[in-house]
């Protein structure tokens, strides 16, 4: 046996303890609220209308749904609060009713503990991740990458940045239509809204 | 290029696992002259990329902490090949737009073979989205890396760039862009092995093409 199914075997059996040991467990999962973070935006990227065209940061979220003034493109955290050793935080591009206080849709969900996002933790407070987003409620595909960064403190998540590359597909009422977002980052601006799951 | 063939596009978005390719061809304009992408077939252009790269350490209180280090094209392709990069061996970024496939994928190549030796991301297992008028193309690609040597255990990539379509918009040329995703080195950790996450990086084509190829059959 190479090193590397040994090591897979030893996984393997750690993976099988510990779920032999939680099983019958009861407890409740430490799910920590939604935080809404308003976003200032200056992602860019191109769209196919009559031609390749460039778009700028608000074209971007008009194209995404943020149709009235209330609408806005935000970023949410949940399950941050047992970073590193506990939950799976999810870091989600989101569609917010600013009136309402309420996430209308999902855009691109960020699932940092999922098999092949790379967390890095740079003391307990602040962590840097590569993630690969999933397609939310609010769109049809997406297939992006993003950089993301967000500090933590005891009263909750403070600073989030999410830097994605890559194309979203949305529909108009129509057609499928297609965003590649080239450059750019959505970096949280202001205090937190909770929002209570 | 001629006005109406400046108002033919085509959107290529192909879709690919190992067995399955799923293409989607929109043309607008009914009647309007055909750009020349059909006579594309494999562009292979040297590339340069710079990238910062991320990894998880611990200072002397075995406090995490992350360091930071910037990372050129001899450095990746060191990288990729498990030992400094031979005479003639080159970064290349390999471009595929026939109608019907799409195929944007990085490698190796020798300048001494003409020929891909590596292939650092594979066009079969690829997600390719390309919009492409006549004038400009943008592309992204999420691409799996294989493990091609002892030291080089893949990653993932997301590549995403623009360009022009030169040669009466049948070629791509002036490409750029940017590359995201992680790494993993395979050596041993006390010798710099990591995975490491690639934090910003870009990339850039220089030179003439290296060589204009039959497209490779998926």
């Amino acid at each position: 046996m190479n090193l590397h199914a040994l090591l897979k075997s030893f996984f393997s059996v750690q993976a099988g303890l510990l779920v032999f040991c939680l099983w019958g467990t009861t407890f409740n999962a430490p799910a920590s609220d939604t935080n809404v973070f308003l976003a200032k935006s200056n992602l860019t990227g191109d769209a196919l209308s009559s031609q390749v065209s460039n778009i700028k940061a608000g074209e971007v979220a008009t194209l995404l749904g943020s149709t009235n003034a209330n609408l806005v493109i935000a970023l949410s955290v949940r399950d941050f609060d047992a970073l590193p050793t506990g939950l799976r935080p999810v870091v989600e591009i989101v569609l917010f009713n600013q009136a309402t206080s309420a996430i209308v849709e999902t855009l691109v969900v960020f699932d940092l503990g999922a098999q092949g996002n790379v967390p890095l933790y740079a003391g307990s407070r602040t962590v840097t991740a590569r993630a690969q987003g999933t397609a939310g409620s609010g769109l049809v595909a997406a297939n992006v990458n993003a950089l993301i960064t967000f500090t933590r403190t005891a009263a909750g998540p403070t600073k989030l940045t999410v830097a994605p590359l890559g194309a979203l597909t949305y529909n108009d009422g129509t057609n499928d239509q297609r965003i590649i977002l080239q450059s750019g980052q959505l970096k949280a601006s202001g205090a937190p809204i909770v929002v209570t799951p | 290029m001629n006005t109406t063939s400046c108002f033919t596009q085509r959107f290529h978005q192909v879709i690919r696992t190992a067995s399955i390719a799923a293409i989607v061809l929109a043309t607008a304009g009914a009647g309007r002259a055909q750009c020349l992408v059909d006579n594309v077939t494999n562009i292979i252009w040297r590339v340069d990329i710079k990238a910062g790269l991320a990894t998880q350490n611990y200072d002397v209180n075995v406090f995490p902490i992350v360091s930071k280090a910037k990372v050129g094209t001899a450095e990746f392709l060191a990288f990729v090949l498990g030992r400094a990069p031979a005479a003639g061996e080159v970064l290349a970024l390999n471009l595929d737009l026939r109608a019907g496939t799409t195929n944007i994928y990085l490698s190796v190549f020798s300048t001494n073979t003409r020929s891909n030796s590596v292939l650092i991301s594979q066009p079969t297992n690829s997600l390719t989205t390309a919009l492409i008028d006549c004038t400009n193309m943008s592309f992204a690609v999420d691409a799996p890396l294989p493990a091609t040597s002892a030291t080089w255990l893949g990653g993932r990539l997301q590549l995403t760039g623009t360009g022009k379509l030169g040669a009466n918009g049948f070629a791509p040329v002036k490409v750029k862009g940017s590359l995201g995703g992680f790494i993993v080195d395979g050596r041993p950790a006390d010798v710099g092995g990591s995975t490491a996450i690639v934090t910003r990086a870009t990339m850039k084509i220089r030179g003439t093409p290296l060589r204009v190829q039959p497209p490779i059959v998926p």
